[in-house]
């Protein structure tokens, strides 16, 4: 098998999936539905791109990719793409494609840039179980936390257009929270958990305060300080989104942070 | 505990919890900058910064410790802050959630709502009619009740039994008292979801009480050792002897696992217990946990190396392997091979041979041959056999191989904090479940003598039980219409 067939099937997926993102703008240009679902199979067959070369990494390299930074960062756009396609089959929701697609073209982007080799063997510290869970679930969260921002985006957006509301604002606010009520226990189990017990095992304490376990914390303490507003009733609207946008950023950081940083995740 | 005192009880609001995570996410995030902006060699070098820096910045350094702000005193201090309000949100708290969530009572009467709660109210004259005024049925609570059919007591407890049958087929647990005017009931739902949040609560104050402990009293040793070194475990007469150490590789030599297999000694020495460790794979013995951290590699030593000696009579080939200060016999010979001198990086200059640096870059030996003949020595090379030395022998002689001294790291920890860690995880898991898995929704109900009228007793601001409680209309209205409309006023 071609050793570098998986990036190019990365490749094809992006650019499918920007044709996919600027058909989703004409749908909601003209509020027509024929192009919103020419969108939607359209990003559905980027889809299936992303997923070959997810399947075709891992069979050149003999592991489920995600050892490195691109690894995480294809497999956290693919969780992405997929929830818009839960979201659609689930709720018919084609607006959500306008707040998806791009998220998924900036986490793509961001891939773009980052070192493409691979090894067929893990170092020892990554042969555990540990590192799927950890891994998968800390993906799955920040998925989750990527599709409220895209969502507060889009929010902020149409507040800006349409000062005194707009006809999708429940629903999009409803995405916002939900995604945040779903990446969260993810995230907590996932990242934080997860990451302790593996760390116990592996480096004999269950935290070090390196850079990514510290942009961890700091990421899961910014949405616990959402989830509480969220429940005393504020941030709400317009702040909701802000603040989501914001724990985009933080987790921004922290998974660049061992790329300029170092520590012990550094590796990845 | 009772808080009695009033400025107490500001420790335990909500904005007081916001508050302080605001303050651990904010000194998180600023130890997290830190870290980074403080050079690593700080602790090293304390004088060169106090002359880069200036006194009253080297003294801020020191003494808010921010090249190590995680174990600081400002840190700590706020960790314990954190610690102390969840200890006391969940004190005060444990009442109003567990309680409340497994003995909720039905309504004595159906208190004051406000007229922004959801609510569903259903009189039986409007489920009587027909037609479009039947959409007026599902009017807000305040509306004035229609014409007073009189409805009697067999038929409110039928009516009574349904609501509470539709709405345990919601997974809604049901309550009910009745007066001299009907049922009135409590219904609640989710009713794992607060106990899961203060069982999440109590895990993490459980997790940041360990990881304190850990902090203060965790101790951590890193040390290297070759094969037959003996360790002493800090502050216990065991010690631990380390027998093996490999390097497993795979087939195109990436490295694969290290691998140490120690004994565990007994204060005279004895073994009592054998032990193998892994990457991801730790010994624990009595409060100890011992793991493979690492290894290093001595070049300016080597363990053992291989030597051919290619005889001229018969052109025969034999290998030897020779230890460093050993004589080893040369086969088929009455000679003897001993390594007199080992370089790792060969280098001749006027003051004679030396090594130019620590690493096996141009490893020479210097080998002595002795029999009857008397001494013969010469310099054999590894990676330059041309240079090697010729000798007024039969024989030649080259190194093929020269194994390095290998040592393993490995990381002795005790952290008496571990037991809280991990028991602090689990009930956050536990917790996570019921948090995220259930919703909690509380209504209260009456079925009377004028109709049936349920309402948002508990508003959580959720849309979602707006939206269960507009679908309930529907369904409600269907299962009692036939009470109505079959025996409107009828008695039983």
């Amino acid at each position: 098998m071609n050793a570098a067939l998986d990036v190019s099937l990365f490749w094809i997926a992006f650019w499918i999936y920007l044709v996919s993102f600027l058909v989703f703008v004409v749908f909601f240009a003209v509020r027509n539905k024929l192009p919103g679902r020419i969108a939607v199979i359209i990003f559905f067959a980027a889809l299936v791109f992303h997923t070959a070369g997810i399947i075709t990494r891992y069979r050149l390299l003999g592991h489920i990719p995600l050892a490195t930074m691109f690894e995480y960062s294809l497999f956290l756009s693919w969780v992405i793409a997929v929830s818009f396609i839960v979201i659609i089959s689930r709720f018919g929701s084609m607006i959500s494609g306008v707040v998806i697609s791009p998220v998924v073209i900036i986490v793509m982007v961001i891939a773009s840039f980052l070192p493409k080799e691979g090894a067929k063997q893990l170092m020892p510290a990554l042969q555990s179980y540990w590192f799927y869970i950890h891994i998968t679930l800390a993906a799955l969260a920040e998925g989750a936390f990527l599709v409220a921002t895209g969502a507060s985006l889009f929010y902020l957006f149409r507040s800006l257009k349409n000062k005194n509301g707009f006809r999708e604002r429940e629903a999009v606010e409803g995405l916002i929270i939900k995604s945040i009520r779903i990446g969260y226990p993810l995230f907590t189990v996932g990242a934080l958990f997860a990451g302790s017990l593996w760390a116990w095992k592996a480096w004999g304490s269950f935290w070090s305060w390196d850079p990514k376990e510290t942009g961890a914390l700091v990421v899961w303490l910014f949405y616990t300080l959402i989830l509480h507003q969220q429940s005393r009733g504020r941030w709400k609207g317009a702040t909701l989104a802000i603040v989501s946008i914001v724990g985009f950023l933080i987790i921004i950081i922290s998974f660049l942070g061992n790329l300029f940083l170092g520590g012990l995740h550094a590796y990845v | 505990m009772e808080l009695k005192r009033k400025k107490w009880k500001v420790l335990i609001t909500g904005r007081t919890a916001v508050v302080i995570i605001v303050i651990l996410t904010v000194a998180s995030a600023v130890g997290w900058a830190f870290t980074e902006i403080i050079p690593r060699d700080f602790t090293f070098h304390k004088d060169i910064y106090r002359v880069r820096w200036g006194g009253v910045i080297f003294s801020l350094v020191s003494y808010l410790r921010l090249y190590d702000p995680f174990h600081s005193f400002w840190y700590r201090g706020v960790l314990a802050f954190f610690a102390i309000s969840l200890l006391l949100c969940i004190i005060t708290g444990w009442k109003a959630l567990i309680v409340h969530s497994f003995s909720f009572s039905p309504p004595l009467i159906l208190g004051k709502v406000t007229g922004r709660a959801p609510a569903i109210e259903i009189n039986w004259s409007k489920l009587a009619l027909s037609g479009a005024e039947k959409k007026d049925i599902f009017g807000y609570y305040k509306k004035i009740f229609g014409r007073d059919i009189e409805i009697n007591a067999k038929q409110i407890s039928q009516g009574y039994n349904r609501v509470a049958a539709y709405l345990k087929g919601k997974r809604y647990h049901v309550k009910f008292r009745k007066t001299a005017d009907g049922v009135l009931f409590s219904a609640m739902g989710g009713r794992w979801h607060y106990p899961g949040n203060m069982l999440f609560h109590i895990a993490i104050l459980v997790i940041t009480i360990g990881g304190m402990i850990g902090s203060f009293q965790g101790k951590k040793e890193i040390m290297y050792a070759r094969k037959g070194d003996v360790l002493t475990l800090y502050g216990s007469p065991l010690s631990i002897r380390v027998d093996r150490f490999n390097i497993i590789q795979t087939r195109s030599g990436e490295i694969h696992n290290y691998v140490t297999k120690l004994s565990l000694l007994n204060a005279n020495g004895d073994s009592i217990q054998s032990m193998k460790l892994e990457v991801n794979d730790p010994a624990r013995y009595g409060g100890y946990d011992i793991y493979q951290s690492s290894y290093y590699v001595d070049d300016e030593e080597f363990e053992w190396a291989r030597i051919t000696c290619r005889f001229a009579k018969n052109g025969k080939t034999e290998s030897i392997y020779i230890k460093p200060d050993q004589k080893t016999k040369l086969p088929s010979t009455d000679w003897t091979v001993e390594i007199k001198d080992y370089n790792p990086d060969f280098k001749k200059g006027a003051k004679g041979v030396y090594s130019s640096s620590r690493k096996m870059l141009n490893p020479a030996l210097l080998i002595e041959i002795t029999g009857a003949f008397g001494h013969e020595s010469g310099w054999l090379f590894l990676k330059y056999p041309s240079f090697n030395s010729r000798f007024e022998l039969p024989v030649e002689f080259s190194v093929d191989y020269i194994e390095p001294i290998y040592y393993t790291g490995l990381q002795i920890s005790s952290n008496p904090g571990t037991p809280l860690i991990i028991v602090g995880i689990a009930l956050a898991a536990v917790g996570l479940l019921f948090l995220f898995g259930s919703s909690y929704r509380l209504l209260k109900g009456e079925v009377g003598r004028k109709g049936m009228f349920i309402v948002i007793a508990r508003e959580g601001g959720t849309k979602m039980l707006k939206r269960e409680i507009s679908g309930m209309r529907e369904g409600l209205s269907d299962i009692l219409r036939d009470i109505a409309i079959d025996n409107p006023g009828e008695e039983g």
